[in-house]
């Protein structure tokens, strides 16, 4: 069961950083601060993404359907 | 020590007079109950407190507090390449606007948007207002699934082998050919096969996207990754997202499990629901 739970969530993680990477709505403030305009971060999330692929690539996780928590 | 507890130096809490900005997760329709909802949560979303309802018109913006220091290019830097902390902030992020996402519309803003005054989110959302607003009926009662289709390429290669003329007629030619043209030609019905079977697994890949989406609103492809497979090996031929309507879903999800029944040697398998991250800035300006 635990495996599975850690399966799950490392399938939700996958799913959630494809979308937050990806989409989201911009609004463009004067004195916005936005990590948009920090690239490094989105290098980082991408980073992230990619290493959790590998270790799907691996067998470690299965796309299966999960609700995301 | 509770899990909660655990999350909470995501972002900490800034210090009396210490500088602070706010954090948007989405914009959704003003409504104080939504407000009430969200102030009783527990504390949700890059550990800091429960998230508030800013309004602004008809509309609100779902916004938390944080320390502006720790927005600052030079902490985002050195954070960047720390995966438990943007794990952290991504499901942070996420748990905010899915718990809107269960009560009400919510257009999920860019990660990691933050704003130095209200003043200056309001000033950014009013003039959008009328565009949101549409974005927002567009995504009422609906849900956003995550779907990968997967297909067997030995099937295709067989089918391909079974009915293209081409290769058929090749076949033919081999069995009274000479060994050396013989061998010429298993080359040729080789690289014909494959490249048969490619353009056969595009055709499975649009069919498939296009027999999920009579259950949805909308729905969106991007590039799939033949290096994804699945359990069985099968290399991925379409990522998709699909806009299914809450009443619709039992259809949707009928759908998906029955693929392979439509499309031999075709797979799906999904996850939701999301909120509507992919379908949120769509046609706005």
């Amino acid at each position: 069961v635990t495996d599975r739970l850690a399966e799950a969530r490392e399938v939700s993680l996958l799913e959630l950083l494809d979308r937050v990477i990806e989409h989201g709505v911009v609004l463009v403030g004067d004195v916005t601060i936005s990590v948009a305009d920090v690239d490094l971060i989105y290098l980082g999330l991408r980073v992230l993404l990619t290493s959790i692929e590998r270790a799907d690539d691996l067998g470690v996780t299965s796309a299966i359907r999960k609700t995301p928590t | 020590v509770t899990d909660a507890q655990d999350v909470v130096d995501a972002v900490p809490r800034q210090a009396p007079g210490e500088p602070a900005g706010w954090y948007l997760f989405g914009i959704t329709r003003w409504s104080p109950a939504l407000a009430d909802a969200l102030a009783s949560l527990p504390e949700l979303g890059l550990g800091s407190r429960s998230p508030q309802v800013l309004p602004v018109g008809d509309l609100a913006a779902v916004v938390t507090t944080v320390r502006l220091v720790d927005f600052a290019p030079d902490t985002l830097a050195a954070r960047a390449d720390d995966p438990v902390w943007l794990e952290q902030m991504v499901r942070g992020h996420n748990d905010v606007i899915a718990a809107v996402h269960e009560r009400a519309p919510i257009l999920p803003a860019k990660f990691g948007s933050v704003f130095a005054r209200t003043d200056d989110l309001g000033a950014a959302i009013a003039p959008m207002s009328a565009a949101l607003a549409a974005q927002l009926d567009r995504l009422e009662g609906a849900d956003e699934w995550a779907v990968h289709i997967y297909a067997d390429p030995s099937a295709a290669e067989r089918r391909v082998a079974a009915e293209d003329p081409d290769i058929r007629a090749l076949k033919d030619e081999v069995a009274q050919a000479r060994p050396g043209r013989a061998y010429f030609l298993q080359r040729k019905i080789a690289d014909l096969t494959a490249q048969s079977a490619e353009a056969e697994l595009e055709d499975l890949a649009e069919e498939a996207f296009r027999l999920l989406a009579v259950h949805a609103l909308d729905a969106e492809i991007t590039p799939a990754n033949r290096s994804n497979r699945n359990a069985e090996g099968w290399p991925e031929i379409v990522k998709a997202a699909y806009l299914v309507p809450r009443d619709g879903v039992s259809a949707f999800l009928q759908s998906v499990d029955g693929l392979s029944s439509h499309l031999d040697g075709v797979t799906a398998e999904c996850s939701g629901p999301w909120p509507p991250y992919s379908f949120a800035g769509e046609s706005l300006p």
